[in-house]
């Protein structure tokens, strides 16, 4: 079941987007970064995030590395590789189509 | 993140875990420290277990990680089952021992080509005319105008038994004839020193003198792994040899089966036999190989040497010949076969026995692999409760039986192992049993790629076989079902499934036990058989006497014969003493063929006898009695050419009636008219060389030289204690003899070696297939009893008597053995079929054979269900009803 602000595919998007204007973000800073940008309209579920890091990481589009905090803990900061700019331009151009279709049959119908 | 982390991260492990932790809680602490209520934050990321699972099966190879979890798992649940998997490690180690065994001897006697460059090339040449071997002349001519094969070389062991000693005690050594070329074209480089050159195949030997290649063994052995060995002298025959090269380690001649010590070139025969036969036409001694061309093919090179043959025969052809003998002389074509594996005695006479041995242990090994599936049946059984819990938590079907099998892999390889070790001894055991054809035989048996492929890949067939069907049955669970049983008793005894697995193991046994006992009446027929001569009390005697100076250049006699036989007589324990030119069983034939005479001599479609020159007493040392006419005199020895004794055999062709007194003419050249021989007396048919053949046609000429082996008689049976006194006695009167005793029964033996060790295996096989069926059955047996306690326990409290009961487990057995004789009876029959080849004195489908296997598969089975009959016989109804 999709809420209607849900994300759905376009979670992989985002992110290399996001990293693409800001890299070294860990996740939670990631998640904020999203919310904030879309004004709250946009939630990331915690449960996908991660999930959904490790499988792009996987894939090679970013890659990470541990970072030291003030608070003594680490954490994973991740960054945007060659091979993701191109899947960004991809996903993005994928985007677009999408949408101008979807616009396309509202506006006539 | 690459291939290769991901692999890595299957063994990280628990790393991995505290990895995705870390960072999982990092995120945590950030959320808190932005102000977000702790336990609502961690709520946020759903089931934490989940998350952590669904992260590592990124990061990782997730099926190789299942895979190490299930063999760890299955070692340990192999571990709590002890008792079973001892029962079916032990099962499985003893058929693939056996298997492995035979495929490793297999291996290197038939299918490994020589070990050296480019063995595929090898060919053999033959001469045509139904030959296998050269003449020396013949092999000269080929050598000389042959282009169309990369090379050629000549070689041969026969006569190649090296003394090396100076006198006295003899110290043979493994010899080998070989022509110059030989080293070159078998691609053999000498790891010291050189091989030979054209110069060094004269008479007489080349520029260096004799000269003699070592093989690496024999450097260790004689000259310790000297290095100055190239340059020493090495008597052979008391002749000085220079050794020039040593051969690798690796290679050990031309014949797969036998090594060599030392190669001599063919050109200094003479020197070494102190004759020169080596010009002789009719002497065919040599074995021809050569190495086609890159590329070349068989069929053309064949056809390529088709047109040399003529000129080959027209300077090769013995004089003396008839003109019907001299057309025929070489008729057929040369032959070129492929040789990569060189040319064996023991490959030819081995390879169709090694193939149905293998055969048969390729059955006992499945009637393993059957009993262990039955075992693995009940044993699933009895999980029943444990795979349904593990269904129940949500494991999928595919994952349990991928489960299964990894315990299936583990007590597979285990049993692998096992085999792997128990064939090292076994192939061991084998070599021994086979006939020293030159030397003692020589198989390299060590444990090389193919024979680890080979068990390796039987070894996953195996546990597929009889894991999978259980596997399967096993996890067709109901949960619900099955938990409520707790113990899971309500079983409906062995399924169709065990039944029919027990009835084609019975098949199999049967298939076995004929196979056995065809071979052991085989033997026993072969051995039983009256051969005509007293073979337990002969004494065979070998004399050389090349060293002697007796030895004159017509060969009058090589040893004082009258002197030796009477000294050998007038030894205590001696009955008779006698010479001849061969011996029975010497693997020495002497043919002749006759031609009519007389007027209206019949025409004879097989004119060609076997002969053999004998003294007089010669019959009686043997045991063979003159049955018509009268035994050679000394003064038939004296004109030698004008009697005869024939055998029965021979009598019975030619003639009718009585033939002492008739004629019969050797067949001579056209200007050679041969004698006629007058038959002075027939003697009782006896072996010559062959136990399988009937005793063929002979003629006895009276001895006018010794130039064969002395034969002694004994008093009593097995004279080996004489052999010292004989050798003695003959080295008195002439100290220059190089002597060889040997008991004629051990000539017997060897000669029915192959026979021997296929009786022993397969009777060996067929009690292991016995032993296995009958256990087996019980196992089944046991279980139906077993699972069938509440119906028996009905039938007991209804008034059903004990020998009803076990009546009713016999009956069941019955159908069993019933069902698994008829499927294998007709395999047996297909099976002895292709075997009777191998068979003496009885036919494949011999009845009696049939019956007692069949007997001995019904009192195994009788035997295997008794105990469980009276266990179920004396079933307590109330305790067997409460049970449950």
């Amino acid at each position: 079941m999709t809420k209607p602000d849900s994300l759905q595919g376009s979670l992989d998007l985002l992110v290399l987007k996001i990293l693409s204007r800001r890299p070294g973000l860990h996740g939670y800073a990631l998640m904020t970064a999203i919310q904030e940008t879309s004004r709250e309209v946009l939630r990331v579920e915690e449960g996908s995030l991660y999930p959904a890091l490790h499988r792009m990481e996987e894939a090679g589009w970013i890659r990470a590395e541990w970072i030291a905090k003030d608070s003594g803990r680490r954490a994973r900061a991740y960054e945007l590789t060659a091979a993701g700019k191109k899947q960004l331009l991809a996903e993005a151009a994928r985007w677009q189509a999408v949408t101008s279709a979807v616009n396309r049959v509202l506006r006539t119908v | 993140m690459s291939l290769w982390s991901r692999l890595v991260n299957v063994i990280r492990g628990d790393r991995l875990i505290a990895e995705i932790d870390e960072e999982l809680e990092s995120h945590i602490a950030e959320a808190i420290a932005h102000g977000r209520d702790a336990e609502e934050a961690r709520r946020a990321f759903g089931g934490s277990l989940r998350q952590r699972e669904a992260s590592r099966d990124i990061k990782r190879m997730a099926w190789l990680a299942d895979f190490l979890m299930d063999l760890r798992r299955a070692v340990r649940a192999v571990w709590r089952h002890r008792a079973l998997t001892s029962a079916v490690v032990g099962s499985l180690a003893l058929g693939m021992g056996v298997n492995t065994a035979i495929f490793s001897l297999s291996n290197s006697l038939i299918l490994k080509s020589l070990p050296v460059k480019h063995s595929d090339r090898l060919v053999r040449v033959t001469p045509g005319g139904d030959f296998e071997a050269w003449t020396y002349p013949l092999w000269e001519q080929l050598q000389a105008h042959q282009a169309v094969l990369e090379g050629v070389f000549a070689w041969s062991s026969q006569n190649a038994s090296f003394d090396l000693s100076t006198g006295g005690e003899a110290d043979l050594a493994n010899g080998l004839w070989v022509s110059a070329s030989f080293f070159d074209v078998l691609g053999v480089r000498p790891i010291l020193g050189r091989t030979f050159v054209a110069a060094d195949d004269r008479r007489g030997g080349g520029p260096d003198g004799p000269v003699a290649v070592v093989s690496h063994s024999f450097w260790q052995r004689h000259f310790h792994g000297a290095v100055d060995v190239v340059g020493a002298t090495l008597l052979i025959e008391r002749v000085p040899f220079t050794v020039v090269g040593v051969t690798p380690p690796d290679f050990f001649g031309p014949q797969v089966g036998s090594t060599f010590d030392v190669a001599i070139p063919i050109g200094t025969q003479p020197l070494v036999l102190r004759r020169d036969r080596l010009d002789q036409r009719t002497w065919w001694w040599l074995q021809v190989m050569g190495r086609l061309k890159s590329g070349q093919a068989v069929e053309s090179a064949a056809a390529g040497l088709a047109p040399l043959q003529p000129i080959l025969r027209d300077l090769t052809r013995p004089s003396g010949l008839s003109a019907a003998d001299a057309a025929n002389y070489l008729g057929s074509p040369m032959t070129v076969t492929p040789a990569p594996g060189g040319v064996s005695e023991l490959r030819r006479r081995y390879q169709r026995a090694l193939t149905v041995l293998m055969a048969v242990a390729g059955l006992v090994l499945l009637i393993a692999c059957v009993n262990v599936a039955n075992l693995m049946l009940a044993h699933g059984e009895r999980r029943r409760p444990d795979v349904s819990l593990q269904v129940a938590l949500g494991a999928s079907r595919g994952r349990l039986l991928r489960q299964l099998l990894a315990e299936s892999l583990v007590l597979s390889v285990l049993g692998a192992v096992a085999g792997l070790l128990m064939s090292v001894w076994a192939g061991g055991w084998l070599v021994a049993q086979l006939p020293a054809v030159n030397g003692a035989p020589y198989v390299d048996l060590s444990i090389d790629w193919s024979v680890l492929g080979f068990t390796g890949g039987v070894a996953i067939a195996v546990a597929l076989l009889f894991g999978t069907v259980p596997a399967f049955r096993a996890t067709r669970v109901d949960p619900i079902q099955a938990l409520k049983q707790g113990r899971g008793s309500a079983g409906h005894g062995p399924s169709a499934l065990g039944n029919a697995l027990v009835a084609f193991q019975l098949s199999l046994c049967l298939v076995l036990v004929v196979a056995a006992g065809l071979f052991v009446r085989t033997f026993t027929a072969l051995t039983g058989q009256d051969t005509g001569v007293d073979r337990e009390r002969v004494i065979v005697v070998d004399v050389d006497a090349r060293h002697s100076p007796n030895a004159s250049a017509n060969r009058k006699a090589l040893y004082d014969r009258d002197r030796i036989l009477v000294a050998v007589r007038a030894l205590p324990g001696v009955a008779d003493a006698a010479y001849s030119s061969n011996a029975p069983m010497s693997n020495n034939a002497w043919n002749t063929v006759l031609e009519p005479v007389g007027p209206a001599a019949s025409p004879i479609q097989d004119r060609s006898v076997l002969k053999n020159e004998v003294s007089p007493q010669w019959f009686s040392t043997y045991g063979i009695p003159v049955i018509a006419g009268r035994d050679f005199s000394v003064f038939d020895q004296r004109s030698p050419q004008a009697v005869v004794i024939v055998n029965e055999t021979l009598a019975r062709r030619y003639f009718d009636g009585d033939p002492v007194g008739r004629s019969i003419r050797e067949v001579g050249g056209p200007d050679d008219r041969q004698p006629d021989l007058t038959i002075v007396g027939v003697a009782r048919d006896a072996v010559y060389t062959s136990l399988r053949e009937g005793p063929p046609a002979t003629m006895y000429l009276p001895s006018a030289h010794a130039f064969g082996p002395i034969s002694v008689r004994a008093e009593s049976e097995s004279p080996a204690y004489l052999i010292q006194a004989v050798i003695a006695a003959i080295t008195d009167i002439d100290g220059d003899l190089k002597l060889r005793a040997h008991l004629l029964a051990d000539d017997f033996s060897a000669a029915v070696a192959r026979e021997r060790m296929l009786a022993v295996l397969a009777a060996l096989f067929g009690g292991l297939a016995l032993l296995l069926a009958g256990v087996g059955l019980y196992g089944v047996v046991s279980y139906g009893v077993g699972a069938r306690r509440t119906e028996i326990g009905i039938r007991i409290s209804l008034g059903a008597s004990r020998t009803g009961v076990v009546g009713l487990i016999v009956r069941r057995v019955a159908a069993l053995m019933c069902v698994g004789v008829a499927v294998g009876v007709p395999i047996s029959l297909l099976g002895a079929q292709y075997v009777s080849g191998l068979l003496f004195g009885v036919s494949a489908h011999d009845p009696a054979t049939l019956a007692v296997a069949m007997l001995a598969l019904a009192s195994v089975g009788l035997a295997a269900a008794w105990i469980p009959a009276q266990r179920a016989a004396s079933i307590n109804p109330t305790t067997a009803l409460r049970a449950d």
